[in-house]
């Protein structure tokens, strides 16, 4: 109970209320006491400035709390929060035990909105993604509990709420915060139409130097992201800050181009052999400037949230492996593309990475052509700046997690690579598609150099495997390079489909009803992609799948949320690798961060992992074989 | 006038009202199944502070139906609901495992009280389309209707959502009210699952 005052008193609001807290406390305990001290406290706590505002549409006054994610809502999202199975209760009209008290006073609305890079983010972003009216068709099929839930019930309630006056016209997509994404929809069309502009005159002149294409795509991709993401970007520019690195990026693209060219030389060799070659470079440089463009995102006077969180700390330390995000994240974008329009698929791979993105840039503009096209575009563009955002804290979670916990949490494995495919395919739209084959390539010919380096007893198991992998996934980083589009072609189309139930049905079940959300809407149509691709490549590289699931179980352990990026990654051995290397000295930061973080969500966890169990029957047992083999061979 | 000529005609028809009120922890989806059965559509719901009321006619008997918030402050109101009811209602989340058993304190509550005593009781355990939801044999046992005594009570899985087993409950209440109008009170539970 004292604890509960003493985290009170930082707040405004407690003094006001802290001589009758003090008397109550010890004059006794009594029950009813304990209620009405602890209603004062969250009424003081509604008052704060950050928890004024419903969270998830910024309707003042929220009288709500959502005890899942320990958030102020209003009346409104609370109905919504209720039909995902959130708990909420009414300031009002219920009773609050001290433990949700002390959790309402460490949590709120500043810091969801900050942690919503991290997992829980992802928790609410599946609760978007569920929401978002667009295509009914992509976002439910995955998770038979709310499916219908979707199917039946949403389209007629979802006018309703769109055509009443105050509320939802507002906020369409109600979960996030409401207003960056309507901004970001808005800057980021008009973004993409300069960019497409640009990149055209690029692919004019032909095959582009890398500094040229730099130049010209770097900072168009910069702004977008800036603005689509500017939040978050500015939490992950923020934690930069922190180490001090972050200045480097924003200022100097040339030198983490040069990084990373470096590393894509190593790249070069490879890929010199094999067709490929002249486009790997530029998408090296397309990687580099994505994670410029993530870099600036600190710069732009956005950041409206708090920037001093923990979480930022976390993302800045994780910002090397944000550009490990990018560039997986640009990997999946190749699938998505083709499943938006048939156009340029096949092309993607072969063509310099210019000509790549302007086609998906051009596909932007022209949704309309098809619709399921349309629904995708719509679907990823919201999201888009924060599933990146999430990538770099799980990502820097993944790796303390790593070294504890490797075997458990198969299942979760499971629903962490459906999630990845989902940011992966928000982050490929809008930005820099054609990279990701390539990319990944990069980060698997990186990975030999690095292992000698890492230290870890869990990651050697890790990289023996990588390594032992890392050359057939080279070998078949051709395939997935040039064939990939046809691969990803087909699987997109799948997606459509039921098709790769074998594989993806997995993910999808396991997730629970927070993460269906997501999974739902991106799985279907970018996630999946680049699983078929994988299940089309699997023959020529048994080994890759059976890594990923390895390396994305260790990772995954706690948050399912993390997962996602790294089983976008095929090597996600290796890339762990990499980045742990990397990103060694900062893991102590990370760690602390998002302990904190992994705690409020254990329980989460826990449901998913209810979930999960329900879900076995039906999910495939070849995934925990799958994920074992990497470590038997 | 008109009045008394529209219970005669009802009377001619075999109609017949019944004042339900259906109550549950919150949450249970008691608003949902309200307008469910009310409008037939699924609405977005916010949480009930207060009550609803709809009238619900279903075969020949038109059910009045009151649907109270089911939020920890709002349930000692309950009882101001109980007079002159002919029926419970009572909403369980078949999903919420952890709070069964204040479901199953409220129900006792709620069917003890004596202006309750001479009514039948409905359970509705809800949400059974979500998975991991427990059975209605399940949430009988949490509430321990087996228990019961001289009370007549079903008990039905539904989903809200889907409209599963909405109406067959008040097919049950419908046939159980001509029941007790002809006869006295049985001691016999009946369940369907």
């Amino acid at each position: 109970m004292k604890n509960i005052f003493l985290c009170l008193l930082p707040s405004k609001a407690s003094s006001v209320m802290k001589n009758p807290g003090f008397e109550e406390l010890n004059m006794k305990n009594r029950k009813t006491t304990g209620d009405e001290r602890a209603e004062r406290v969250i009424r003081g706590l509604l008052k704060l400035p950050e928890n004024r505002r419903c969270i998830n549409c910024n309707l003042l006054g929220p009288q709500y709390v959502c005890t899942t994610f320990s958030t102020f809502v209003c009346t409104n999202c609370s109905g919504i929060h209720r039909e995902f199975t959130h708990r909420i209760k009414s300031v009002s009209m219920a009773k609050f035990t001290p433990e949700e008290v002390t959790a309402l006073q460490a949590g709120g609305n500043e810091d969801e909105k900050e942690s919503q890079q991290g997992s829980k983010k992802s928790n609410s972003l599946r609760f978007e993604l569920k929401n978002p009216p667009p295509s009914p068709s992509t976002t439910r099929s995955d998770d038979p509990s709310f499916k219908y839930l979707y199917d039946e019930s949403k389209s007629p309630r979802f006018a309703q709420k769109y055509n009443r006056p105050g509320s939802f016209t507002r906020s369409p997509i109600k979960f996030e915060v409401v207003d960056d994404r309507f901004r970001d929809d808005d800057y980021r069309t008009r973004r993409l139409l300069n960019i497409e502009s640009k990149l055209r005159q690029l692919s004019i002149d032909g095959q582009k130097n890398v500094d040229r294409s730099q130049l010209p795509a770097a900072r168009p991709l910069g702004e977008i992201f800036r603005e689509t993401s500017s939040p978050q970007a500015s939490h992950s520019s923020g934690g930069g800050s922190v180490e001090g690195n972050p200045s480097e990026r924003k200022t100097n693209h040339p030198e983490s181009s040069i990084d990373w060219s470096t590393k894509s030389q190593a790249s070069d060799v490879d890929a010199g052999v094999k067709p490929e070659a002249p486009s790997l470079p530029d998408e090296n440089n397309w990687a580099v400037f994505e994670t410029s463009t993530e870099n600036n995102g600190p710069k732009t006077p956005n950041t409206s949230t708090s920037e001093t969180s923990t979480i930022e700390v976390v993302a800045t330390s994780a910002k090397t492996p944000l550009d490990l995000l990018l560039f997986e994240l640009s990997g999946p974008v190749t699938p998505v593309t083709g499943g938006m329009s048939q156009v340029s698929s096949g092309d993607n791979n072969n063509e310099p990475t210019t000509t790549t993105t302007e086609e998906n840039s051009s596909n932007w503009d022209f949704p309309p052509n098809n619709a399921d096209a349309w629904a995708l575009t719509t679907t990823t563009a919201p999201e888009l700046p924060q599933p990146s955002h999430d990538i770099p804290p799980q990502q820097a979670q993944p790796y303390q997690t790593e070294d504890s916990n490797e075997a458990s949490h198969a299942l979760k494995s499971l629903s962490l690579e459906y999630l990845p495919s989902v940011s992966v395919g928000s982050s490929s739209t809008s930005t820099t598609q054609p990279t990701s084959a390539q990319v990944r390539g990069v980060a698997s010919n990186n990975q030999p150099l690095v292992n000698p380096n890492s230290n870890d007893s869990s990651l050697a198991l890790n990289q023996v495997s990588s390594q032992t992998t890392s050359k057939p996934t080279q070998d078949t980083r051709p395939y997935v390079g040039f064939h990939p589009s046809k691969v990803e072609t087909r699987s997109s189309g799948r997606m459509e489909l039921p098709e790769p139930p074998s594989v993806l049905p997995v993910a999808s079940k396991s997730i629970n009803p927070f993460d269906v959300t997501e999974g739902r809407s991106l799985g279907h149509t970018s996630s999946l992609p680049s699983m078929a691709s994988l299940h089309g490549v699997q023959p020529a590289v048994p080994s890759r799948i059976g890594l990923m699931h390895a390396s994305s179980i260790g990772s995954l352990g706690t948050m399912a949320s993390q997962s996602p990026s790294y089983a976008l990654s095929f090597p996600m051995g290796v890339y762990f690798d990499q980045v742990n290397n990397e990103v060694q000295p900062l893991r102590p930061q990370r760690a602390e961060s998002f302990n904190g973080d992994l705690t409020g969500f254990g329980s989460l966890d826990k449901i998913q992992q209810s979930y999960v169990g329900h879900m076995t029957p039906s999910n495939p047992i070849s995934f925990s074989n799958t994920r074992r083999n990497p470590f038997d061979e | 006038m008109g009045q008394a000529f529209r219970k005669l005609f009802d009377a001619f028809f075999g109609n017949s009202e019944m004042r339900v009120v259906m109550l549950g922890l919150d949450a249970a989806g008691k608003t949902t199944i309200l307008y469910k059965l009310h409008i037939g559509e699924i609405l977005s719901t916010v949480p009930t502070i207060g009550f609803n009321v709809e009238k619900v006619q279903y075969k020949n008997v038109i059910f009045t139906v009151w649907d109270v918030g089911g939020q920890e402050k709002l349930r000692p109101l309950w009882r101001h609901y109980f007079n002159n009811t002919d029926g419970l209602i009572y909403v369980v989340d078949s999903l919420d495992r952890e709070r069964i058993g204040r479901a199953k304190q409220e129900f006792q509550t709620i069917i003890n009280d004596p202006f309750m005593l001479n009514s039948v009781i409905l359970v509705f355990a809800n949400k059974q389309d979500l998975r991991g939801a427990m059975t209605p044999m399940e949430v009988c046992e949490g509430l321990g209707l087996f228990d019961l005594r001289n009370r007549k009570w079903h008990i039905q899985g539904t989903s809200a959502l889907k409209g599963d087993g909405l109406y067959e409950g008040l097919d049950w209440l419908a046939s159980t009210l001509k029941e007790t109008k002809a006869s006295g009170l049985s001691s016999i539970g009946t369940s369907s699952f």
